[in-house]
């Protein structure tokens, strides 16, 4: 079996509108799947479903082929959790809501918890309800890594982390690829998933609208050209795949979809001085796409 | 921001007010009620008994005015009310101040147009404001409740009795406002005005009882509260110590709060600890570990209850052989015939079978809030079988029930053989483990709730509790319809020790709340985990 998790028209609903619309995923073995989307598209909601917290109004979803509503606990035993906002026990300190976290678990790399809880900084002998939002979440962080599961569900794991700490979460989920283990990446950090995932999913009001390698996003998106001419840059109306066009001075800037040759072919005769073309960082894909949401939700 | 915390605070704090001041106004107006059923010949004999009996006087105070309705009523209920009072306003002081900034949401208020020290006056405020409307809800109770009876309750000493409560529960609210600035947590703060409370209780009760020390009555809050007498000499210049220790613990803390800054406190806390796991290897010992806290207080409560009814025993058992009133009423209950100490055991335990259904909404709510907040997750996401921690947590409560009730017992069987009340131990332990059959049938009640209805278990559970004191409360006495009577699950308890044990109807109840828990189980090993 080399899926890791399986979801054939996954579908949840809350008195009549869909949280998640027919979602089909697949994850492969030792992949890192970015999931994005924003606030309210369905994120959590497919997590929960995936750790069987909540079941599913229709379809199905399989974690290692065992069903997820169904054979939770089995599935469970091949799963490590981070929530977005974790929530701990107050009156126990940190080392003793690791010991049982990794207890309930039944699996813990202990030497690894230990490089872990030096890594991260954390003190784990202060009481939970001391430690700020980060230390919290470093809690959560250490207990998953530490378990040394096939499968790392993290939903927004970085979130109250500083740049320090994002940069140890990043070793850990590279270390976890290198050891075969599988990561499901919600987050809204996009230089993040940009840099650690295989591929991403983004999801939008509850559906799938994107799946791919970053290559493949690229691809279907604009490229941006800007060009800098000597004098006024030459017109570049009606041609094919050309939008967004604007100019500044002497320079052009603007957006294409497709081959770039019908632009190149205007511009080159008129000499440009510098000619820059650049491929769509996560962030303006994902803009992108949120944006267009946005459009239609106006109209 | 004008009076938006003021506001804020009251709409969270009325409901408790009204609900302590009904409980207080039922209790004193259903005590005038019983009294006011003895012939004079024996309330002489009860002013006799408890103006000797040791134990009494450390549990109430000094006895007064006992052969008339007013007195008796005053001193028996302030004695037995006062606690309840302190205990209340020290939790809610605690909670408002220290529980609202270790909690961060006091940032919230504090990043608006106000100062630490407008923000605690507005809470200061609203505190009041509920502790006015639970003196006019009081008063009038203690009001109603003496008219038509020989009892001689006027407006003036009704309002005078009500004042002194509320002045008592201030004053230990003004308590916990200042421990709260000392402590760096609301467990720490609500510790400190514990140990505050126990150390005037521990001077009233001494004071009590030890005349050359009666001195430690005029240094005590407890103490000032009993000099007031209400409802019969009305000395309310007793009231002006009371008033002015919460006026000078209010500057106090005003003065504190003003210079401190937000979340820091007098005393350093210990943030540190030395690691504890032995409890931490599964879901069932975790949750022990976890409500560990809240087992000890209701153990400890209960114990304490034991010891009062115990002690009570022998002197109650005496004006009930005299009072032929007395004796009818407790036939009426299933208790004719027996030892007159028992039939008062039984009431006591009666009044215990409430009360650990209290405790059972408790923990039960607890485990709601777990769910609600996120802290069960911790344990769902890991390869743990849902029904197995839903047993765990209901084995909880089971235990939680078993230890209270034995604990009652015990201390009661202490008590009894102390006073020599001639009740056979078993009987009396025996007793105390059927009182809790009502709460088994709540608990089951309530995780099929759970499993159900989360959201409305906690309201449904408490209205269940209210409903059935009042049909036995109200319902017995104007003769209600049977069918009526038997939606109370209290109406199916028999009074032991005096009373001969219902095994069928115990049995049937530990039945169906074993059905409906198993439902509730079932339930909730695949409904939807509900988070807020």
């Amino acid at each position: 079996m080399d899926i890791a998790i399986k979801t054939e028209h996954l579908t949840k609903c809350y008195g009549g509108v869909a949280a998640l619309d027919s979602l089909t995923l697949e994850v492969k073995k030792g992949e890192v799947l970015g999931y994005l989307g924003p606030n309210g598209a369905g994120k959590t909601t497919t997590i929960r479903l995936l750790l069987g917290l909540i079941k599913p109004t229709s379809g199905r979803a399989e974690i290692f082929g065992l069903d997820a509503a169904k054979d939770k606990v089995a599935a469970h035993r091949r799963i490590a959790y981070v929530p977005g906002e974790a929530h701990f026990w107050p009156s126990l300190t940190g080392e003793e809501t690791l010991h049982l976290l990794g207890n309930i678990h039944g699996k813990v790399d202990q030497k690894y918890r230990s490089e872990l809880i030096k890594r991260f900084r954390f003190d784990p002998n202060k009481k939970v309800r001391t430690y700020s939002k980060g230390n919290h979440q470093k809690i959560a962080l250490i207990a998953a890594f530490s378990a040394r599961a096939d499968l790392l569900i993290l939903d927004e794991p970085t979130s109250g982390l500083d740049p320090i700490m994002g940069q140890a979460f990043r070793e850990c989920v590279h270390e976890a690829k290198a050891n075969g283990q599988t990561v499901f990446l919600s987050s809204h950090v996009l230089s993040e998933v940009e840099a650690l995932c295989d591929r991403v999913a983004i999801l939008r009001s509850g559906t799938l609208i994107e799946l791919g390698t970053l290559a493949e996003m690229r691809h279907l998106s604009a490229v941006t050209i800007e060009a800098t001419f000597d004098s006024k840059p030459p017109v570049v109306k009606n041609i094919k795949g050309v939008s967004g066009l604007r100019i500044a001075g002497n320079t052009l800037t603007a957006q294409v979809h497709g081959s770039i040759a019908p632009l190149l072919e205007v511009l080159t005769p008129a000499r440009p001085k510098s000619l820059l073309s650049r491929e769509p960082s996560l962030e303006e894909l994902f803009l992108s796409l949120y944006g267009e949401e946005q459009g239609v939700r106006s109209e | 921001m004008g009076s938006v915390l003021y506001y804020f605070t009251f709409r969270r704090t009325w409901r408790g007010a009204l609900i302590w001041a009904f409980i207080f106004g039922a209790s004193i107006a259903a005590t005038a009620i019983g009294y006011s059923g003895l012939d004079p010949g024996a309330r002489a004999t009860l002013a006799a008994t408890f103006s000797t009996n040791t134990g009494v006087m450390v549990l109430i105070g000094v006895p007064y005015h006992l052969e008339i309705v007013s007195g008796f009523t005053a001193w028996r209920t302030m004695g037995l009310l006062a606690p309840m009072a302190t205990i209340w306003g020290l939790l809610t002081a605690t909670r408002y101040f220290r529980g609202e900034e270790e909690s961060g949401r006091g940032e919230f208020f504090l990043a608006g147009q106000t100062t630490p020290r407008r923000s605690a006056m507005q809470t200061l405020a609203a505190l009041a404001a509920g502790l006015g409307l639970f003196t006019v809800i009081t008063a009038t109770g203690i009001w109603l409740g003496g008219r038509g009876q020989d009892s001689g309750f006027d407006l003036e000493g009704s309002v005078i009795f009500a004042i002194t409560l509320a002045l008592l529960a201030a004053t230990f609210m003004a308590i916990g406002f200042f421990t709260s600035q000392l402590a760096a947590t609301r467990r720490q703060a609500a510790a400190m005005a514990g140990v505050v409370f126990a150390l005037f209780f521990a001077m009233r009760a001494i004071g009590s009882v030890v005349t050359d020390a009666r001195w430690l009555l005029d240094i005590t809050p407890f103490g000032w509260a009993q000099h007031v007498h209400p409802l019969t000499d009305n000395n309310w210049p007793w009231l002006l110590p009371l008033v002015g220790l919460t006026s000078l613990l209010v500057a106090a803390g005003l003065w504190v709060v003003g210079r401190r800054d937000m979340g820091a406190s007098l005393i350093a806390d210990h943030d540190t600890a030395p690691a504890h796991t032995t409890l931490l290897h599964n879901v069932w010992t975790a949750a022990l570990r976890l409500n560990r806290g809240a087992l000890l207080g209701w153990t400890l409560a209960f114990a304490f209850a034991g010891l009062i009814f115990g002690n009570f025993a022998k002197p109650a058992g005496t004006i009930l052989n005299s009072s032929d009133a007395l004796q009818h009423i407790t036939g009426e209950l299933g208790a004719a015939g027996t030892q007159a100490a028992a039939a008062f055991m039984g009431i006591g335990f009666f009044m215990c079978g409430v009360l650990v259904m209290v405790m059972v909404v408790g923990l039960l709510n607890a485990l709601r809030e777990d769910e609600s907040s996120g802290y069960l997750d911790n344990f769902l996401v890991q390869p743990v079988r849902r029904w197995t921690l839903f047993v765990g947590r209901g084995g909880l409560v089971v235990f939680g029930l078993i230890l209270t009730a034995l604990m009652a017992g015990l201390t009661c069987v202490i008590a009894s053989r102390m006073q020599q009340t001639g009740v056979d131990w078993w009987q009396i332990v025996r007793a105390a483990l059927f009182a809790a059959a009502p709460a088994f049938f709540l608990l089951g009640l309530g995780m099929l709730l759970l499993g159900f209805r989360p959201r409305l278990m906690t309201g449904v559970l408490y209205g269940y509790i209210g409903w059935s004191f009042l049909m036995e409360m109200i319902g017995t006495l104007l003769n209600f319809n049977h069918l009526l009577l038997n939606t109370s699950i209290l109406h199916h308890m028999a009074l032991l020790p005096a009373a001969e044990p219902r095994w069928a109807t115990t049995g049937l109840m530990l039945g169906v709340a074993v059905v409906m828990a198993a439902a509730g189980i079932a339930r909730l090993n695949y409904r939807d985990i509900e988070t807020d």
